[in-house]
């Protein structure tokens, strides 16, 4: 898939999966390239751009194995963004299958 | 690849990073490793999901620049804005010059003026334990009672002009945005 393409709804991404439960750092790139191709490093610095404009906070929690780990969590400001970029993504999903599916005036 | 050359790589390519923040995204790789070993996955084949630790580091470069872009540029169009409504026309200039520039001489004289009230009350205050005596009881309390109550109704002069600056300082900002908003109309309009 198109690089570009993909950039743009990562975030929607990473937003959603956070929006049921707070999530550490490989557990949320490894839910992700599950299911689209990517290299998974580049997660990170979405990660960190979240954070920065405080869509996402992060905590230290313990973990069984091994050293604690770094949580995120969806902040107020995360889960409203998180509502707006999905109904955009609706939109443009809708607009696009329009055009492409031919039924456009 | 393994771990630890993919480590010494990243750092590598991020050494123009502040120290901070290099540490605190090596760490975070560190843990991506950690948590993946934990679940018995290979060095090799996360190195190979992890992608090149250059272009990595390339993403991380571009975002702080343009995180800076965006903080030089609301300083730039903040800046922007008040000269162009100074010379958008004549209302605003005159808005900007007289109501701007007297308004804060305003609000500093009232400053100054509830200032030395408060200190008149609290130098009549010290007069009235000083010399009150001379003059009986009456006065004494008559000076000490309405000085304090002067320096009351000045303190709370004093939150009141605060208030009113932040008002001012409100209706300004208010101003600006509407200017910018007003200048970025035209633009489309032209």
């Amino acid at each position: 898939m198109n690089i570009q393409l993909k950039k743009g709804v990562l975030e929607l991404c990473v937003l959603s999966l956070l929006n049921s439960t707070d999530r550490y750092g490989y557990e949320l790139v490894a839910e992700i390239s599950k299911t689209i191709e990517i290299s998974e490093g580049t997660i990170y610095p979405l990660l960190r751009r979240l954070k920065n404009e405080k869509y996402v906070e992060t905590y230290l929690a313990e973990s069984s194995e091994g050293p604690p780990r770094k949580y995120y969590k969806l902040t107020e400001k995360g889960e409203q963004t998180r509502g707006i970029f999905l109904t955009e993504w609706n939109e443009l999903v809708a607009g696009i299958n329009t055009i492409v599916g031919g039924t456009a005036a | 690849m393994k771990k630890q050359e993919f480590m010494k790589k990243l750092s590598a390519h991020l050494k123009k990073m502040p120290k901070l923040d290099r540490d605190d995204i090596l760490a975070d790789f560190e843990e991506y490793f950690d948590a993946a070993q934990a679940e018995n996955e290979n060095e090799e084949t996360l190195c190979e999901r992890l992608g090149d630790p250059k272009k990595i580091a390339k993403e991380y470069y571009m975002q702080k620049y343009i995180e800076e872009a965006n903080m030089q540029k609301s300083f730039k169009s903040m800046s922007r804005a008040f000269a162009a409504s100074a010379s958008l026309g004549i209302v605003n200039f005159f808005y900007v010059l007289c109501v701007v520039i007297v308004g804060y001489i305003v609000i500093s004289a009232l400053y100054i003026a509830i200032c030395s009230i408060g200190l008149g009350a609290i130098a009549a205050f010290i007069a009235g334990i000083i010399f009150g005596g001379m003059y009986g009881p009456l006065a004494l309390w008559l000076v000490l009672f309405g000085s304090v109550a002067l320096l009351a109704l000045s303190v709370l002069g004093f939150i009141g002009i605060m208030k009113l600056a932040k008002l001012f300082r409100k209706a300004n900002m208010r101003f600006l945005n509407m200017t910018r908003k007003g200048i970025i109309r035209r633009k489309n309009y032209e």
